[in-house]
Formats: C-alpha cells, structure tokens, sequence
C-alpha cells in the first residue's frame, strides 16, 4: 500500500533554498547597510559642517547686528551730533573754500557793469588765501566808480588795492581808462556751525 | 482509487499540500524505548548507508495524541546527538517517525467532496472531531483518498496534536533541521504488504510497548487499532489485541484476513509467531525486507535492518511505488 500521508509542514522553494540565497541576500544587504551608513554618515559630516558655518555666520550676523545698536546708539549721543554738526560745517567750508579760475571768472563777471571788460585775471595762492588780479577796462565811471565800488562791497573778495591805472593812449577815446587791481578772494558768505547741525 | 481500481494521488495533506515526492538523506524514528537512525543512500540508488540504534530507559519518552510525549529531554537529545553522530551529520532533509500513539487515524467516507482544500481541511476536522479528544483546531492532519467509486471516496486522514508534535520536530531540529517527512512507524510499514494480495492483510506491529494492528485490503486500509501493552504478559496482550482485530474484521466489516504479517521491534520472543499464528489461524510471516537496501551497511549495522529497520525499508519501498 503506498503512502502519501505526509505529517510535516512541507517547506516551500524559498525556506528550501534559503541555505543558498540567504548568505548572498545578507551580504548584498550588509553592502548596502554600509553603504547607506557611510553615506549617511559623510552626509551628516557636511550637513555638520553646514550647520557650524551656518552658526558660525548667525552669530556674526548678530555680533555685527549688536554692533550696528551700539553704533547707532553712540552716533546718537549728544557728543557725536555736536562733532556732526561740526564736520557738516566744515566740509561746507572746505567745499566753499574750493576755488577754480572759471568760478573766480564768473564771481568777477558778476561785479562788472555792462561797459566794463576784463582783461586780464591772475590768480595767486598765498597764507592768507587765495588772491586775485584783475585787469579791466572801461570808461572811468564805470571803472573807478561801479566797478571798484562793486568789488569793495563784495562779500566775496576784500582788501581790494589798486596796482595800477592808465588812461587812454593817443589813438583811443579820451574818457577810457584800464585798472588793475588785486583783492583776496573770501568766498561766498558762509553758514555758521549751528546751521550745520540739521544734517547728521 | 480510480476507476481502473488502481490508487492514484488524490487529495493529500499535512495541514496544507503532503506527501513526500523523494526520500530525504536521513531517517531518525524515536520510540519509547529506542532512537533508531539511518542515513539512506542518495538517489538514484535506494538503500542505507549508515544505521544507528541507541536505547532509551523507560519514562523519556511516553506516548500519547494528548499529553507531553517528552519527559526528559535532555536524555532524548544526548540519544539522538549520539544517533546522529554515527550516521554522520551530512545535511539534506531529515524524516522523522513517530510512535503509533501518538497520532489518531481515521478512514472517512464521503460521497463527495468539497472542491476548495480548505474547506475540505474544514471537514474533515469536524468529522474527526470526536475521534481526537482534543480540539479540531489543535491538530496537524494529512490525508490521502483511498478508494473512488460513484457517490462513494475512501480518505485515509491522521491526525496529531500540535504542540505533541512539535515536542518530537524539536527533538530533532537541534541536530538536524526540521524534517520533511513525518510519519508514525506502522505507516511506513504498509508499502512493505504486496498490494496484488486479493485478500485482506492483517498487520501486527508492536514496538516499544505498543501494538499496533493495520488491516489492509489491496491499496485500502480498513482499520487501525493501537493500544499500550502492560507489562507483564505482553505477548498475551498482542495474541489478545490481533484476536480482537481479526473478530473485529470479520464481525463489523465482513472481512476475513487470508494473510499475517508481524514486526515486532524488538522481537517479543519466539512463541508470539506461534501464539498468533495458532489464535489466528493463519501463518504469520515476516514482513518481506528488500535485503538490497542493506547492501551499503557495515558488518556490525546489518543486524540491526532486520531487526529494526522495517519502517525504513518500507519508506524507501513506498519511494520505489510513487516512481
């Protein structure tokens, strides 16, 4: 009589065969446990290092922002708006104390009355400051009269002196007459320090 | 059984798909009173190589369907380490064999059965339910279909309790994995009895303290009676015991036994082939051992084929039918 009973639990293809896959399945697995471990690990290296150049960049961030406040806050101290104020005024001066022929040309041009021509326009850097020569001519009116009167009330120019005065030569109208005279140059009338402490 | 009348592989389980298509390379049978082992030579050829017997003292192992089988484990397995070594430990798959105790066999009739294996499963548990004597759910069974007629199918269905079961697969796991084929002793019998006898065939199998009596009608088993023998007068137990199988035959199923078989591992003594003989009427022979299986033996395990290795004879006669 033939038997086909059987009381065990038949093992299936894959529990049979396990001996010959498995070790291939753990050492397959073991290669890619180490190589998820290692990329794991050099990505939390560089997320590391991020994370310490980002700290690192936060705190300067603050640093320079606590710097910024106790900048802002010693630029508001009554010492610093003073020294302002008076840097603001002296850049004005500097600025106004810039002095080119063109401008010095057009300051004079101003003083001029209209039958008066320059003829001549030197100028000469001393201690004192800048100072001018000009050379004019016109009639005598407006030359001794207009022009120089002009020049003296000037706020721009001062110690005006005559160098020298000639009259017309033979060949010329009788009433023409050619001035020269220097004065310093003092620039336009400038705003005090207090005017200054507006702009910080 | 088709209809020529010729057995063919129908429904087979072991709590799911059974039967075994090949032998496994080793063999280890525990009994109450001994571990018997054997590593069996590699296909194509059929035979063993290596045979072990170690015994056991009384009480290691007690078979039963119900209780705890293994009382002393550690005993068990120093006998089966002791088994194992000298039937070298070559790998491949392990058959087990179990005492008859400790399965419940039953032989159902049906005149149809279910298309699904599962609710095939389901029946047959609920069939055999009142049979095991523990819960249906609790049991591994296997079956297979021993006769087919119109309206009429023969299953053969053994049953064995789980956690008994898996005192015995544990037994073995530790030196050997888990087996592959399991079976109680006197069913690896039954392929050793010629199937072209036109008669009933009365098989007595005692072994370890038990008896166990198959009765087997051409590829049919009709009956299985398995009982404990005292100990004192158990050969009077087994003349006893094969009677009450031979009245049973004939009064309930109307059978007469025209030929017996006996094993009896160890041999009880020479007067139980003559008893039985004289209380059945019958010549009481030998089961029919292939000698060409002992071949790959030494010397010294050779004896021990015919004395106790009918069961592993009839696993690999049982090979030799399904090829």
């Amino acid at each position: 009589m033939r038997i086909r009973v059987n009381l065990a639990q038949p093992e299936k293809w894959n529990e049979r065969t396990v001996y010959l896959w498995a070790p291939v399945l753990i050492l397959a697995g073991s290669a890619l446990l180490a190589y998820l471990l290692f990329l794991a690990g050099s990505q939390f290296a560089q997320y590391r290092k991020v994370d310490r150049a980002v700290t690192r960049y936060e705190a300067e961030v603050h640093e320079t922002q606590a710097q910024e406040v106790r900048l802002t806050s010693l630029l508001r101290q009554p010492e610093t708006l003073k020294l302002y104020a008076q840097i603001n005024f002296l850049n004005a001066l500097i600025e106004q104390k810039k002095l080119s022929l063109s401008g010095l040309t057009l300051e004079v041009a101003k003083l001029l009355p209209s039958q008066v021509r320059i003829t001549g326009l030197a100028l000469a850097d001393t201690t004192k400051g800048p100072v001018i020569e000009i050379s004019v001519e016109g009639t005598v009116n407006q030359v001794t009269g207009a022009f120089l009167n002009n020049l003296e009330a000037s706020p721009d120019f001062e110690e005006v002196t005559v160098i020298d005065q000639s009259f017309a030569a033979e060949n010329q109208p009788a009433n023409l007459v050619s001035l020269t005279c220097s004065a310093r140059y003092i620039g336009k009338t400038l705003p005090g320090p207090e005017a200054a402490k507006a702009e910080p | 059984m088709a209809k020529n009348g010729k057995s063919k592989p129908a429904h087979s389980s072991s709590g799911g798909d059974g039967g075994f298509a090949k032998l496994p390379s080793a063999v280890i049978e525990l009994e109450s009173g001994f571990v018997l082992g054997a590593r069996l030579l590699g296909a194509p050829k059929r035979g063993l190589r290596r045979l072990a017997l170690r015994g056991l003292d009384a009480g290691v192992i007690e078979p039963s369907p119900l209780q705890i089988n293994v009382t002393k484990p550690e005993t068990l397995d120093k006998a089966i380490r002791a088994v194992s070594s000298a039937i070298g430990n070559g790998g491949g798959q392990t058959a087990l064999l179990l005492p008859d105790a400790t399965v419940r066999v039953n032989i159902l009739d049906f005149e149809t059965l279910p298309p699904k294996k599962n609710e095939l499963e389901s029946l047959l548990r609920w069939k055999i339910k009142d049979n095991l004597g523990f819960a249906a759910e609790e049991a591994r069974i296997s079956y297979q279909e021993t006769r087919r007629a119109p309206g009429k199918i023969e299953l053969l269905v053994i049953a064995v309790k789980k956690d008994v079961l898996a005192q015995y697969e544990g037994a073995i796991e530790s030196t050997r994995g888990g087996p592959s084929v399991i079976l109680p002793a006197t069913a690896a019998l039954l392929p050793l009895l010629p199937e072209t006898e036109p008669g009933v065939q009365l098989l007595t199998h005692v072994c370890s303290g038990w008896v166990t009596h198959a009765l087997v009608e051409g590829t049919r088993l009709r009956s299985w009676r398995s009982r404990q023998l005292g100990q004192s007068s158990e050969m009077a137990e087994v003349v006893s015991e094969a009677a009450r199988a031979q009245a049973s035959a004939r009064d309930r199923m109307g059978l007469e036994i025209t030929r017996a078989w006996l094993c009896s591992r160890p041999l009880l003594g020479e007067g139980l082939r003559d008893s039985l003989q004289k209380t059945l009427g019958l010549a009481v022979e030998d089961l029919p051992l292939d000698r060409t299986f002992e071949a790959g033996l030494g010397a010294e395990e050779k004896p021990l084929y015919g004395l106790f290795a009918a069961p592993l004879a009839g696993m690999i006669s049982n090979l030799g039918r399904a090829s």
